[in-house]
Parts: structure tokens; sequence; C-alpha cells
């Protein structure tokens, strides 16, 4: 049963150290206030799974969150790599971290059989890919019917995700537009979900019937952060701040530089701050 | 002696199991007689889902079939039958969702 609170109290009753947490959302939508309010409660021994982990794994993975990283495609997108998990895996730094690649089709397959209450995804891929012979936890499993042999991979079931939505009603029933993304699946495959939102409204009475909707008792805990996304971007609200995504690429190949900016942006920050940053990047309603 | 018949004994004796916690996978006839009287009296917040896709309906009248149109008009939202069965149904009824976040109830 969804409960109306502040996203630090939300994040601190629902992430502890040692969870399997997920934040997703697709490009559009991404949790990045979420994911800096974990980072300002200095959690540890973090699973994070998620597809395109891109600037705020860097972070968290950067802040030493991270235990374990589960993931598909790497990288800062349209920009390049992702340098703090790069210094992670090769150096160490801060901490090592074990590493779990798959394919976006597997993570999404997999994060859907989470949802069905599945132990495993079961689907066509991976054929002439070398990451079965570096991931063990991709398997063969052959058709009983056809004799086909196809992929295997394990459920996604997180203890925790963490998305962020345009809208909840003030039943705690949470609207997610545009690009949809994994986050459905996401939520209905975790033990407990997080929203952020834009804005808290009235009712619902007026959408489409078939949106994406997640009714209050998926969720376990709304935080309203307007602008929560940034520099990812809220469809209808605001743009991407594809600048922002550009900067990174210079702030996180200095280990110095990075702590500076993350010291500055995440660690002295709230999360009322992310409405002056999505203040000139407004679409027009 | 009353002209109540005992299919409407069983059907009131049913709604008055049913809480404003409960998530109903709700059938067609006394179960969904069943699952709005409780919604219409003591539990207006219950959640009814029928396998046609709707998701937190609030029927004006009792449908007929579990594809009525009025269903779709008052739910929260509605989604296709793939996902209501394995998401929403399979994915609710087998694995550790907390208590209050699966269907807590079939009403069939």
């Amino acid at each position: 049963m969804a409960r109306f609170m502040p996203l630090e109290q939300a994040v601190r009753e629902n992430l502890k150290d040692g969870d399997t947490a997920a934040f997703e959302g697709f490009t559009h939508l991404i949790p990045t206030a979420a994911a800096h309010e974990a980072i300002r409660q200095d959690l540890k021994d973090l699973t994070l799974i998620r597809m395109t982990p891109d600037v705020v794994y860097d972070q968290m993975i950067g802040m030493g969150l991270a235990k374990k990283l589960v993931f598909s495609y790497a990288g800062n997108p349209g920009v390049g790599l992702l340098r703090r998990l790069r210094d992670a895996v090769e150096n160490e730094w801060p901490h090592a971290i074990e590493v779990e690649e798959h394919s976006h089709a597997a993570m999404a397959n997999a994060y859907e059989a989470g949802a069905a209450g599945l132990p495993c995804a079961i689907f066509r891929g991976y054929r002439g890919a070398g990451l079965p012979e570096v991931n063990p936890n991709i398997k063969a499993i052959t058709c009983p019917f056809t004799g086909e042999e196809l992929a295997a991979v394990l459920a996604v079931r997180p203890d925790v995700t963490f998305i962020h939505a345009q809208k909840a009603d003030k039943k705690g029933n949470v609207l997610i537009e545009g690009i949809v993304g994994i986050q459905k699946e996401a939520v209905l495959a975790a033990k407990r979900a997080v929203v952020t939102v834009e804005e808290i409204v009235d009712d619902f009475s007026d959408i489409h019937p078939n949106l994406c909707v997640l009714p209050h008792w998926t969720v376990t805990a709304i935080a309203e952060v307007p602008g929560g996304a940034h520099p990812s971007y809220t469809h209808g609200y605001y743009d991407r701040d594809n600048a922002s995504y550009l900067e990174w690429e210079e702030v996180s190949a200095d280990r110095d530089r990075f702590q500076a900016w993350m010291e500055e942006n995440v660690i002295n920050a709230k999360p009322v701050d992310f409405a002056a940053r999505v203040a000139k990047l407004k679409v027009a309603k | 002696m009353s002209d109540v018949t005992p299919n409407e004994m069983m059907t009131i004796a049913a709604s008055r199991a049913l809480t404003n916690e409960d998530v109903c996978f709700v059938g067609i006839g006394a179960p969904s007689a069943a699952c709005n009287v409780a919604r219409l009296t003591h539990a207006p917040d219950i959640t009814l889902i029928y396998e046609s896709g709707t998701i937190g309906t609030a029927p004006d009248v009792l449908p007929l079939s579990i594809g009525d149109g009025e269903l779709c008009d008052t739910a929260l939202t509605t989604v296709s039958v793939p996902e209501m069965f394995r998401y929403w149904l399979q994915g609710g009824a087998r694995h550790h969702w907390l208590p209050g976040r699966r269907p807590t109830r079939q009403v069939r």
C-alpha cells in the first residue's frame, strides 16, 4: 500500500546495505534524485541492476556503493564510456566490483519473468555471442516441443526498485507516460518499490483507459520530487539535459574532479534542488 | 421465513469476508455480486480485477460478462489479457510479494 513521504525517508526505509536494487528508466524517467539520496545515505555492498547503467550508476559505483553490477550496455548513451565503472573494474577504485553482463534482450526477459513470478526467462538470444563464455548465469535450455536450443537467464527479483514517474494520484496510483521502458516489470518483480513523481494530483479520472498505471497496492513509497529525473527527462514536463551528459564525460575522467563534483552536486545538495535544474528545460504544456 | 435464497445468503456472507485492503481476482456470478456488495457497503476501496484486463473496476451495474465495457469504463487502468494472466495473476499468485501487493483473493 503506497505511503507518501519525503525521499530521504523513502530511501532510508526501503534500501539497506547489501540489498539488490534496480534503479530503472530507459533513458527517459531515470530516478536520479533517488540515486543521489542513496549516495548521501552512504549505503554499501549493493547489487545494482539496470538496463543501460549510465551516469547515475557511474556516480553510485564511483562513490563506492556497489558490490556487484548486473547490467546490459554500460555507457553514457551517445557520448562514450562510463569512466568510474571502468576505473572500478580495471583499477579497483574505489574498490573492486563484480560485473555480470547481459544483452538488453536478456534483461528485458529477466524482468518480465520476475514480474510473472517465474524463476527464469527463456528466449531466443545469445546466438554466436561471446557473453555466455564469461557469464555463467547465461544457460541453454531445449524446447520440449521442437528441440530448439534457447537461452535461459535467471529472473530479476530485486529487493527494491526505484523509478521516477509523471504523477501519482492521492490514493497512490502512479502514472507513467511516453517511453515506458521496463519500469512496470521492475516494480512488479521487486519486493518493495519506491517512486518519485513530478506531481501529485487529485485523481486519474481523465486519462486514457490503457495508460501505464501502477495501482497503489504495488507501490511501497511515493515521494514528490519535481525535476527528479534530471539530467534525464520527464515526457510532458522537461527535456533531456544533453549538455549535462556531455559534461559528465569530462567530470568523470578525473578522480579528483569527480569527487569535487559529487561533493558539490550530490553530497551537499537536497532533493528539492532538482526543480531548479530543470527550470530552463521545461516544455510547454 | 424470509424469501432470501441460499445463493443470496452465500453472496452476502462472502461479501462480509472481504475488506478494503483486499485485491480480488473476480469471477462472474455470485462472486462478482459479493465483491461489488462489499465495495458498495463496507469496503469502498477494495480492488477488483477481472480477467479481461480491467484493474480497479467500480461498475455501476453488475457486469454480465468479464469483458463488459462498464468494467473498462470504471477501471483505474486496463491491460492486455497476456499481461493480466502473466503479471497480475500468475506473478501475484506465485511469488513472494508483500502482503497487499498480490491478489489476496480469487473469488470464483
